[in-house]
C-alpha cells in the first residue's frame, strides 16, 4: 500500500502549549543550543510555534500556529537541491540526507515556510546528552541541513514490524511524536490517500486550509483546521 | 537499586525479551500492577515511572535502549492523566544527562570553591553536625512524593523543625480558599466544567499541572464543534489564555480583582447570588458599587453585565483568579461561591493537601517563616538540611536569601544540581532524579486520586542516591535515627507502607457548602491596590509551564519553549507596550534597565501589542545558561524587583508585583 | 635570510607536517582496525560446538530477532547452555567458567558496525528475507579463529544496491537511511 502520509492540526483546540515542540526535540535531538546562538536565532527546532499578532491594545486578534516542515506535494526545496539531499519519497514524505547534503543553503532559502534549518556550528552535545539520544535517529553534523521528517524512523520501524505480520504497515500504527504527545488531542496524522481517514476526511473540512497554498502552490500535506469564533 | 545490579538487571531483560521471560518490577497503582511494557511488534521495551519536573506526578514510559533511556512518552494506562503530558516531560533526559548535574558530594573549601569528597566522609561530616546541632531545621519543596513525606519524617525523627516552599504564583487563590472551605488546598475541575472564567490568572500557560490544563482545553474545545465550552479571561495583558480565549476583557494592571468584584456584585443586585455567599455579597455591594469598580478597573459596564448573566446562567463554571492580594483572592472566591462554582462538579473542588498523608507534613511551617527566624536571628538555627527547595532563586527578593543562610554554621543540600540555594551550602549531596529511585507520588485531579508506586526506571547516574536513604544514612550516622527507618530495605518498606495508606483526595459534593458562609462573611474588606507611581509601570511576572516551580529552565529544550507568543531564548526580556517605549524612546531589542525599590535588572525589551500602556511584562525564569545554573551575565532574574511582603492570613510570601522604572541602557 | 633558504625551510616544514598527519591517520586506522583479536577465542566452527551443532547465529546474536541491533551475546546467553559447575553438560572451557563464576561480561569487540545513519534491519533480512549470514559477514562456518577486521573487505552501500535491485527490493534513500 503506498501510502501519502499527511498531517491535519486543529487550530481550535490547539492550547498553544508547545508540548509537541518539545516532544520533537526528545525524539530527534536537534542541537541544544547556547545563547549566543539563540540572540542569532540559529537555534535549531524542528517544531516551532509561530504567532501572529494583529491589532493594537486592546483590540488584538492572535494565533499560534505549531509549523513544522509540510512536506509539500511541489516541494520548492526539491526543485533547487543540487544534489538530491533532499527529495520527495514515493510516499509523499520530503526526505533529507544528512550525508548528500553539502551545505549549500539553497534549500533553506527555497523554503517559504522557513522550516529547513542549517547547521551553522558543531551541535554541542556532551556524551551524557548523546547518548539519551534517539537510536533511530542519525545525529546531525555541521555544515548540513535539517528539518521535520514526519519521524520517518518510526515507519520505518512500524513497516518492519508489520513485514513480520506479513503484511503493510496501516494507518495508525505510526505517528510522528507531536501527533503522540499533543495533551489536548489537536493533531491528526494518516494517510490522505485513504478516503476514509480521519486525517483525510478532516482536511476535506470546511475548516481546513493549507498555509500559503494559493499565493505559491506549494501543495503541502499539512492542513490547518480554523478556530471556530 | 545501585548501578552494578541495574546493569545486571538491563542486560537480562535485552535476553529475556527473546525468551519471553516475566520481567522484574512494576508500577503500583491502587488499580492494580502496571508491568513494563514490551512492544513485540517494534521490539521496544518501555519502563513505567512518573515524571518528577513538577508536583503533578504524570505517569511516563521511557524508552530503554538496552540500559540506556532513549525515549519519553505518556502512559496511556495511567488513571488520572490518561497519556497526557507537559512540554517539561520532554526535558527528562536531558535533565538526566545535564552537563551541570552534581555527580559527587562536595564540599565548601577555604578558598570559597568547593572539594570532592567521598559518599562516606560526607555522611560522617552531615551526621557529626546532626549528632551536634542543638536548633535543626530541614526544608523541603512542594513535590508530592513519598520521599517528601519522608523527609519530613526524618525532620520528626531527629528532632528539627520542618518548613515548606509553595509555589505561590501559579496558585489559585488557595490562602482565601482555604479560610473559606477549611481544606488546605484545591483542585479546578477542567474535566468537566463547560465555562472557565478566569481574572488575571494564565492558566494554559501557568496552571501547575499543566498537562491537565491543556487536556482540558481539548475538552472544551471538542473536533465537531458541538458541546463547546466557553472560556473568558479578564486581564490587563493578552497572553496566551487571553488568546485562546472566546473573550478576552482587558481591564487595568492590577484590576482583576476589583473586576471580580464588581461581577459578584451585579450577580448580588440580579438577586442571582446563590445561598451560602449572599451575605458576602451584599457587603460587598454596601462598600464598592459595580459602577465605581467598572471605573477604576477599566471594564465598561456592558461587559460586566454580560459577564455576570453568563456566569448568573452557568450550569457549571469554573472561577478562577491567582495567589495575590488576599484582597483579590476573596473577590475571587467569594464570586465563586457566588456563582455556583465551589465545591460543585466542573468548579473548584476543596481538597486535602497534595502527595501523602503525614503529620509532619501537615504541620510544617512556611520557607518564609524559615526566612523570618533567620533574620530575627533571635531563635538560631545551628544545621539547615534543604531537599528541594530553592528559595534563593524561585521567592520574591531571593537576594535576601544568602545573607540570612551565612548565619547557619552548618548547611547541607541534597539536590541534583548546586542551584542558587544550594550554592550557599557547606555540603552538597548528590540526588537521584525521580525515575533514578523508588518512590510514589499521589496523582489527582478535582475527579480522581491514585497512588503510582514506582521502582528505579532508569539507572542511576554514577554516584547518585535517593535522598531518602540519603538523610536515613544521615540520620544512622548522627545516632538521632529513632522511629526513622535504615537506608535502603528499610526505606523501600517505609515507602511500600505509605502506598498502601489510604489515599487522601479531592473533596466532592456540596460539604463545603455550610461552611463557606460563615468565612465569607468574616472576610476583609476588600482594598484597592496600590496605585503605581506617576512615570513608573506595574510590574507583571510571567510564568511559564517551562519553569513552572522556579525548575526546569536549565534545560535546554524548555528553555527554548518559555515564551510562546515572543520568540526568545535564554534572554531575559520586558515585554513594553509600542506606544509606551516609543514614549521612552525605547526600541525593539534594546537594553532597558528595571528598577524597583527592592532591586535592579536588565533585560531586552521586546515590543509586544498585548501589554497594555503602563504595564511591564517580564518572563521568570529565564536568564540562566544550558551549562550551568548560575551562569552570570547571561540575563536576571526578575523576582529580585519584587519586595517581600507577607500579609497575615497568606502563607506563603506575596509576589504582589510593584511597579518599576524603566530607563533605556542601548542598544543589545 | 634570503628568499630561497627561507623557501627550503617552509617546504621540509610543511612537508614535515605533512608527514605527521598522515603517520597519525594511518597510525589511528591502523589502531583502529588491526587488531581482529577478541578477548576469549571462540571458535564458531569447531567440530564439537556451536556451528556443528546448528546452533542458529539467533541463538547467541540475539539482536537478529530480538532487538534493534544483532548484538554480541551477554553471559546470560552463554549461561543458557554452559554451567562451570556442571561435568555432564556441555565443556565450559576455563575463560568461559571464570566468567561466569565473577560475572563480569566477556568485553567482546564489536567487528562489524552499521554506521549511524544507516537503518538495517537484521530481522528483514536475516528472517523474513531468509538471507544467510554469509551473503554479507565473513563465513564464520568455516573460521576457527574470529573473523578478520572489516576494513579487509567491508560492506559498501554499492554491494546494498546490488542486491536489492536484483531482488526488487525497494531503493528508496528513505528506506535505508535516517
Amino acid at each position: 500500500m503506498m501510502a501519502r502520509w499527511g498531517m491535519v492540526v486543529d487550530l481550535d483546540s490547539c492550547s498553544g502549549c508547545g508540548t509537541c515542540v518539545t516532544a520533537c526535540s526528545a525524539e530527534n535531538t536537534p542541537m541544544p543550543g547556547t545563547p549566543a546562538e539563540g540572540a542569532r536565532g540559529r537555534v535549531i527546532r524542528w517544531m516551532n510555534l509561530l504567532p501572529q499578532i494583529e491589532g493594537e491594545y486592546p483590540d488584538l486578534r492572535a494565533e499560534l500556529t505549531p509549523m513544522m516542515c509540510q512536506h509539500c506535494d511541489r516541494p520548492p526545496c526539491v526543485f533547487v537541491c543540487p544534489v538530491s539531499a533532499t527529495y520527495k519519497n514515493p510516499e509523499g514524505l520530503v526526505a533529507q540526507i544528512y550525508w548528500r547534503c553539502i551545505g549549500c543553503r539553497y534549500c533553506v532559502n527555497a523554503c517559504p515556510y522557513t522550516v529547513k534549518f542549517f547547521n551553522w556550528s558543531k551541535p554541542g552535545f556532551t556524551a551524557a546528552q548523546a547518548a539519551c539520544a534517539n537510536p533511530d535517529v542519525s545525529m546531525r553534523q555541521v555544515g548540513v541541513t535539517e528539518k521535520c521528517s514526519f519521524c520517518h524512523h518510526r515507519l520505518q520501524r512500524a513497516r518492519e514490524a508489520a513485514a513480520a505480520k506479513g503484511r503493510e504497515v496501516r494507518e495508525g500504527e505510526y505517528a510522528p511524536a507531536c501527533v503522540e504527545a499533543c495533551p489536548s488531542g489537536s493533531m491528526v496524522f494518516g494517510n490522505l490517500d485513504n478516503p476514509g481517514s480521519e486525517v483525510a476526511k478532516l482536511a476535506r473540512s470546511n475548516r481546513a486550509y493549507k498555509i500559503l497554498e494559493e499565493e505559491l502552490g506549494t501543495h503541502p500535506k499539512v492542513s490547518y483546521l480554523k478556530r471556530r469564533i | 537499586m545501585t548501578r552494578a545490579s541495574f546493569l545486571k538487571v538491563g542486560g537480562i531483560i535485552t535476553a529475556a525479551l527473546a525468551a519471553s521471560k516475566a520481567l522484574p518490577g512494576g508500577v503500583k497503582t491502587a488499580d492494580g500492577l502496571l508491568e513494563p511494557e514490551i512492544d513485540r511488534d517494534l521490539r521496544e521495551a518501555w519502563h513505567p515511572s512518573t515524571c518528577g519536573m513538577c508536583p503533578a506526578g504524570c505517569g511516563i514510559l521511557y524508552r530503554m535502549d538496552d540500559i540506556q533511556p532513549v525515549g519519553i512518552k505518556g502512559n496511556l494506562k495511567d488513571p488520572v492523566t490518561r497519556g497526557a503530558l507537559c512540554l517539561k516531560a520532554f526535558g527528562l533526559l536531558q535533565e538526566y544527562a545535564h552537563p551541570a548535574r552534581l555527580l559527587e558530594p562536595r564540599e565548601r573549601n577555604d578558598k570559597g570553591g568547593w572539594t570532592a569528597v567521598s559518599w562516606d566522609s560526607a555522611i560522617a561530616k552531615a551526621g557529626g553536625w546532626l549528632k551536634g546541632a542543638r536548633h535543626p531545621a530541614v526544608l523541603i519543596g512542594h513535590e508530592a512524593s513519598a520521599t517528601t513525606a519522608l523527609v519530613a519524617r526524618f525532620a520528626g525523627a531527629v528532632g528539627a523543625d520542618l518548613y515548606r516552599s509553595a509555589w505561590a504564583p501559579a496558585d489559585l487563590p488557595l490562602d482565601a480558599l482555604r479560610q473559606a472551605t477549611g481544606y488546605p488546598s484545591a483542585e479546578p475541575d477542567f474535566e468537566r466544567t463547560n465555562f472557565v472564567v478566569s481574572f488575571g490568572n494564565d492558566w494554559l500557560v501557568q496552571y501547575p499541572h499543566a498537562a491537565l490544563a491543556n487536556q482540558a482545553y481539548g475538552f472544551l474545545r471538542p473536533r465537531s464543534g458541538l458541546g463547546r465550552g466557553r472560556m473568558i479571561t479578564v486581564s490587563s495583558r493578552y497572553g496566551l489564555t487571553a488568546l485562546k480565549s472566546d473573550q478576552w476583557i482587558a481591564c487595568n494592571p492590577g484590576m482583576e480583582g476589583a473586576a471580580a468584584l464588581a461581577v459578584a456584585g451585579l450577580l448580588v443586585r440580579a438577586g442571582k447570588a446563590r445561598g451560602a455567599a449572599r451575605e458576602w455579597g451584599q457587603k460587598v455591594l454596601a462598600g464598592y458599587t459595580p459602577e465605581h469598580l467598572s471605573r477604576v478597573s477599566g471594564v465598561p459596564m456592558e461587559k460586566l453585565r454580560t459577564l455576570a448573566d453568563e456566569l448568573g446562567h452557568a450550569s457549571a463554571p469554573l472561577v478562577l483568579g491567582t495567589r495575590g492580594r488576599l484582597a483579590d483572592q476573596w473577590a475571587v472566591t467569594g464570586l465563586a461561591a457566588l456563582a455556583g462554582g465551589l465545591g460543585r462538579p466542573g468548579g473548584i473542588f476543596p481538597s486535602a493537601a497534595p502527595g501523602f498523608h503525614d503529620a509532619r507534613l501537615a504541620s510544617a511551617k512556611s520557607v518564609e517563616d524559615l526566612f523570618e527566624r533567620l533574620r530575627a536571628g533571635t531563635s538560631p538555627v545551628d544545621l539547615l538540611v534543604i531537599h528541594g527547595a530553592n528559595p534563593a532563586f524561585a521567592s520574591p527578593d531571593p537576594s535576601r536569601w544568602p545573607g540570612v543562610l551565612r548565619r547557619v554554621p552548618h548547611i547541607v543540600a541534597i539536590t541534583p544540581f548546586i542551584d542558587e540555594t544550594a550554592g550557599n551550602a557547606h555540603l552538597v549531596l548528590p540526588s537521584a532524579l525521580m525515575a533514578e529511585r523508588e518512590d510514589a507520588v499521589v496523582a489527582r485531579s478535582a475527579s480522581r486520586a491514585r497512588v503510582r508506586h514506582t521502582p528505579a526506571a532508569i539507572p542511576p547516574r554514577p554516584g547518585v542516591r535517593p535522598p531518602a536513604d540519603i538523610v536515613a544514612e544521615i540520620a544512622r550516622a548522627s545516632g538521632r535515627s529513632d522511629g526513622f527507618p535504615a537506608p535502603g530495605d528499610g526505606v523501600s518498606r517505609a515507602i511500600n507502607s505509605l502506598v498502601r495508606q489510604p489515599v487522601p483526595g479531592p473533596a466532592t459534593g456540596n460539604q463545603p457548602a455550610a461552611g463557606i458562609s460563615p468565612a465569607l462573611a468574616s472576610a476583609p474588606e476588600w482594598t484597592m491596590p496600590t496605585p503605581v507611581p506617576s512615570g513608573e509601570f506595574r510590574l507583571r511576572l510571567l510564568f511559564s509551564a517551562a519553569g513552572s516551580y522556579g525548575y526546569g529552565a536549565h534545560v535546554p529544550y524548555l528553555i527554548t519553549a518559555t515564551a510562546p507568543v515572543i520568540r526568545t531564548w535564554w534572554d531575559t526580556v520586558a515585554e513594553l507596550n509600542p506606544e509606551s517605549a516609543r514614549k521612552l524612546g525605547i526600541a525593539d531589542r534594546d537594553r532597558v534597565e528595571l528598577a524597583s525599590a527592592s532591586g535592579k535588572i536588565t533585560a531586552m525589551a521586546k515590543l509586544f501589542e498585548g501589554v497594555p500602556p503602563g504595564e511591564v511584562a517580564v518572563s521568570f525564569g529565564l536568564g540562566r545558561g544550558p551549562d550551568g545554573l548560575l551562569e552570570r551575565g547571561n540575563g536576571s532574574n526578575p523576582a529580585d524587583l519584587v519586595a517581600f511582603r507577607r500579609e497575615k492570613g497568606a502563607d506563603s510570601a506575596l509576589w504582589d508585583q510593584g511597579s518599576v522604572r524603566i530607563t533605556r541602557k542601548g542598544r543589545a | 635570510m634570503k628568499f630561497l633558504e627561507l623557501r627550503k625551510y617552509i617546504t621540509s616544514g610543511v612537508a614535515v607536517v605533512l608527514l605527521l598527519a598522515a603517520v597519525s591517520v594511518l597510525g589511528w586506522r591502523v589502531v583502529q582496525y588491526v587488531s581482529g583479536r577478541q578477548p576469549v577465542n571462540f571458535p564458531h566452527a569447531s567440530a564439537l560446538c556451536h556451528v556443528a551443532l546448528h546452533v542458529p547465529c539467533a541463538a547467541c546474536h540475539t539482536g537478529i530477532v530480538g532487538g534493534t541491533h544483532a548484538g554480541l551475546p551477554k553471559l546470560a546467553v552463554c549461561a543458557l547452555c554452559h554451567d562451570p559447575d556442571r561435568k555432564d553438560g556441555p565443556k565450559c572451557p576455563p575463560a568461559l567458567a571464570a566468567a561466569l563464576k565473577s560475572g563480569t561480561e566477556i568485553p567482546w569487540k564489536q567487528h562489524s558496525r552499521a554506521p549511524k545513519h544507516v537503518y538495517f534491519s537484521h530481522y528483514r533480512h536475516a528472517v523474513l528475507g531468509a538471507l544467510n549470514c554469509a551473503e554479507c559477514h565473513p563465513d564464520v562456518t568455516r573460521l576457527e579463529s574470529p573473523p578478520p577486521p572489516p576494513w579487509r573487505n567491508p560492506v559498501r552501500m554499492a554491494k546494498c544496491i546490488a542486491c536489492h535491485r536484483a531482488k526488487h527490493a525497494s531503493t528508496d534513500c528513505l528506506g535505508c537511511h535516517r
